[in-house]
């Protein structure tokens, strides 16, 4: 059994199936190893329930608030052409996805319920109900059809059929809620299925319900939200109430709007050019990406973008998007404030580069989506980049019904070439997908300092942004080091010198993911780099030979002097001493050094007893062990150097992860 | 029936807006969810339970949207997870892991070592683990999630659910041999 350690831990928390439970008992009787393997994992097993359930509190009822808001279920009758059954919103049970083939199937019906709460709870639940049925005996009376007859057109013989949504809940109510726009009528009105009275009616609006719209036509049509889909009503036909002088009206079909600004590599902007208002048309199984400028106090500060997902159907019926506004460049990012909604108190606002969920229905596919810089901010102008993912609940993949949709990213040659230059933002986009062998799941991206002045180290920042189904399951990886980053992850400290002027990034969309599409850009912005005083007198003074330098976890890790040619100190001897190593630790590092001052073609440096030797803004690979914690390099100008040099040198190590 | 198909049967009542079902799905797996919560919001429990009733509350509005791809113990911990991740962004709490790297490199007996060390250290030691690493033992050996169900709650692959639970023990290892030292 050559995984037998992956195992112990599920084996340990009675995760295993039967076969696979039974395959690992038996190598478990033969295996010391996997027995004292076996013991930690119980030992660790009892800790982690220990600590988990030491945090119990006395579990609180749930609350009023809740019961309250959960307490309206809306009614809505339909005519007889409609038999559209509402219950089978509630889809079918299917089993879960990750089951064991030999765990029995339990087919029993479903469980009649017993009451285990407390009585505070059956006390409030008690509440509740009464007051349900009361909603629904008033609502259901207030929108039965218009002959009188509850039964007509409904699709439930003798009980009203109950929708249960958030949005739902929101838009039909016994009381008008003013911040928003609600429709009512003192007699019976008509609800079509489209904004003109020739189309089929839906159902019936009847007096004494609210319904509320979030949009109209030009010709005065509002539409209303009908459980799964959504209908319309005549203007002149309705009373209006609250906030319906400003809602939007949709553009016609087919007609987006498209942004008006997408980042170039090499222009940062001072003010966001005016633009209306736009249109997202999402798909429920990609990705969309958006790139907008919002500036303060001049020029355009508020993007106002409506959001619909389109496609969803009863048996797909939402998604839960997860949105991301990255910042890409600008003055001021962390001014930029974004939201969902109209709530104008930004109390619940996002930042740049923070994520947050939004889950739309059928019976909701619109949001308004807000990006602006608040009144009062400091001048600010902010180029954003939003990437929406659907998902379902809690942030789950949308999993293989995508495989039959998703395109393939076509081979192309590696290594892909990414040239940076010392002062513009640049980007590269590529595609990814799987599965393979027809996709490319993998590109290896060589970044390449063009235009650079020799001894200068120039510091990058790279973001990548991705959108796609599964966005989640790209890694990254920049140079030497192991640690993989994700979509949305900005990576510092990335150096480039005309000695060392290319660097290796690798993207990589997981060959496990499900059928998966991702398209990417990377984004290489400029650091600006410190400002370098200017060097005094023309000669290093002499100092003791070797400087030592000690390294540790917690220090800068760096170490500055001077050297000088023909005269002064020509040369630095320095033993560089990793303290704090553990019995049988290895550390890797990377060293670098930095110049400023003159002669700086001149410099050499190496490590002692090696063939490793570099220039200024060079960099070095060296490792640490705890029985060998100390190596040496020498700073010097080269043998053949002529003219005279005056070079202030850093010597700075970091740890590759 | 089995507890995960009464569960599905409670979340379908929910669906048909029984408020009963919600109560007896709570009293079911409230108190899991709550000492969940309570982790992900650094021991805060009046943030927790804040949080445990707006979980609830969402459940009981996605419940007709539930196609029970998911154990719904799954699901709720994924729709709790998601609540408690706006809360810290909301409150703007951070943890503040342990260096990953800190944890390896260390030889022992570690049954021993576990055994010796009181049962406060060690659930001390578990507290310092890095977010990842303890949510993943949580979500396995306290709330029974399987490893594709740890993957897909966390967005990542399977692979990274090993990973982290090796890891997990190798930091663990290092923290109580640091202390007794």
């Amino acid at each position: 059994m050559n995984n037998w350690q992956e195992l112990v831990p599920f084996y340990v928390a009675g995760l295993l199936s039967p076969r696979e439970k039974t395959a690992f008992e038996t190598f478990l009787a033969q295996s010391l190893e996997c027995q004292q393997a076996v013991a930690e994992w119980q030992a660790i097993a009892h800790a982690v329930w220990d600590e988990t359930d030491s945090r119990s509190h006395n579990l609180p009822s749930l609350s009023k608030a809740v019961l309250n808001q959960i307490s309206t279920p809306p009614y809505i009758t339909r005519n007889g052409h409609n038999t559209e059954n509402l219950e089978a919103t509630v889809p079918a049970y299917k089993p879960p996805r990750v089951e064991y083939a030999d765990s029995p199937r339990d087919d029993s019906p479903p469980l009649k319920l017993k009451r285990r709460s407390a009585a505070p709870i059956f006390a409030l639940s008690a509440a509740a109900a009464v007051m349900i049925t009361t909603c629904a005996v008033i609502l259901f009376l207030a929108l039965r059809s218009p002959d009188g007859d509850p039964d007509h057109g409904s699709s439930s013989k003798s009980t009203p059929t109950v929708i249960h949504s958030p949005t739902a809940d929101a838009t039909l109510t016994t009381v008008p809620n003013i911040s928003v726009c609600n429709l009512s009528s003192p007699a019976a009105v008509n609800i079509y299925a489209e904004p003109n009275a020739n189309s089929t009616v839906e159902g019936v609006l009847q007096p004494g319900v609210y319904l509320q719209s979030l949009r109209k036509t030009a010709d005065n049509w509002y539409n209303v939200s009908l459980g799964s889909s959504s209908g319309w009503v005549r203007g002149d036909e309705v009373q209006l109430t609250g906030q319906c002088d400003d809602l939007p009206v949709p553009t016609p079909t087919g007609v987006r709007s498209t942004p008006n600004f997408v980042p170039s590599p090499t222009m940062v902007p001072t003010e966001a050019p005016p633009d209306a208002d736009y249109q997202l048309v999402l798909d429920r199984f990609s990705a969309t990406t958006f790139n907008e400028i919002v500036s303060y106090p001049d020029g355009d500060t508020t993007d106002r973008i409506e959001l619909e997902l389109a496609g969803l159907t009863q048996e797909d019926n939402y998604r839960e998007l997860q949105i991301s506004v990255y910042c890409i460049l600008g003055e001021n990012l962390d001014t930029l404030r974004w939201y969902w909604g109209e709530d104008t108190s930004l109390t619940s606002s996002f930042q740049c580069d923070e994520t947050g969920s939004l889950v739309l229905s059928a019976s909701s596919n619109r949001e308004i989506l807000i990006v602006t810089i608040p009144e009062g901010s400091p001048r600010s102008v902010v180029s954003y980049t939003i990437t929406i993912t659907p998902t379902l609940l809690g942030g789950t993949p949308v999993a293989t019904s995508t495989a039959a949709s998703v395109p393939t990213a076509p081979q192309d040659s590696e290594p892909h070439t990414f040239e940076l230059d010392p002062n513009s933002v640049r980007q590269l986009s590529e595609k990814l997908s799987v599965p393979m062998p027809q996709g490319d799941s993998a590109d290896n991206i060589t970044l390449t300092l063009t235009n650079g002045i020799f001894g200068q180290r120039y510091e990058y920042s790279l973001l990548l942004v991705c959108s796609g189904p599964v966005p989640t399951d790209v890694r990254w990886l920049v140079g030497n080091s192991d640690t993989a980053y994700r979509c949305g992850d900005e990576v510092s400290e990335v150096f480039l010198s005309v000695a060392d002027n290319q660097k290796l990034v690798s993207v990589i969309l997981d060959e496990y993911s499900y059928a998966n599409y991702i398209e990417y850009t990377l984004i290489a912005q400029p650091v600006p780099s410190e400002a370098v005083p200017t060097l005094e007198g023309s000669i290093a003074p002499s100092d003791g030979e070797p400087h030592d330098f000690i390294v540790s976890r917690a220090g800068s890790n760096r170490f500055t002097d001077l050297i000088s040619y023909p005269d002064g100190d020509t040369l630095d001897r320095i033993h560089v001493t990793f303290a704090d190593m553990q019995a049988g630790e290895i550390r890797q590092v990377e060293i670098s050094l930095i110049c400023t001052g003159s002669g700086l073609e001149n410099v050499t440096w190496a490590i002692l007893n090696s063939e490793k030797s570099n220039v200024c803004a060079g960099t070095l690979y060296a490792t640490f062990t705890d029985q060998n914690n100390q190596i040496s390099f020498d700073v010097t100008f080269s043998d053949q150097t002529s003219g005279t040099g005056l070079v202030s040198y850093t010597l700075e190590v970091r740890e590759t992860p | 029936m089995d507890f995960d198909y009464m569960d599905l049967s409670l979340v379908q009542a929910m669906a048909k807006g029984d408020v009963r079902a919600l109560e007896e799905l709570y009293s079911r797996h409230g108190q899991r969810l709550l000492n969940y919560l309570i982790g992900q919001v650094g021991g805060d429990v009046v943030l927790a339970e804040e949080i445990l009733q707006n979980v609830m509350l969402a459940a009981w509005k996605a419940a007709s949207n539930f196609r029970g791809d998911s154990k719904v113990r799954t699901w709720l911990i994924a729709i709790a997870r998601n609540q408690a991740i706006n809360a810290r962004r909301k409150h703007r709490l951070t943890s503040v892991p342990l260096n990953e790297a800190d944890g390896l490199h260390k030889t022992g007996p570690f049954e021993q070592l576990l055994r010796a060390s009181e049962r406060a250290e060690v659930r001390e030691a578990i507290r310092q683990l890095p977010e990842d690493q303890r949510e993943t033992l949580e979500l396995i050996f306290y709330h029974g999630l399987t490893g594709p169900e740890a993957a897909e709650l966390q967005g990542v692959a399977l692979g990274t659910i090993k990973s982290r639970l090796h890891r997990a023990k190798e930091t663990l290892k290092y923290i109580l041999e640091g202390r007794n030292e």
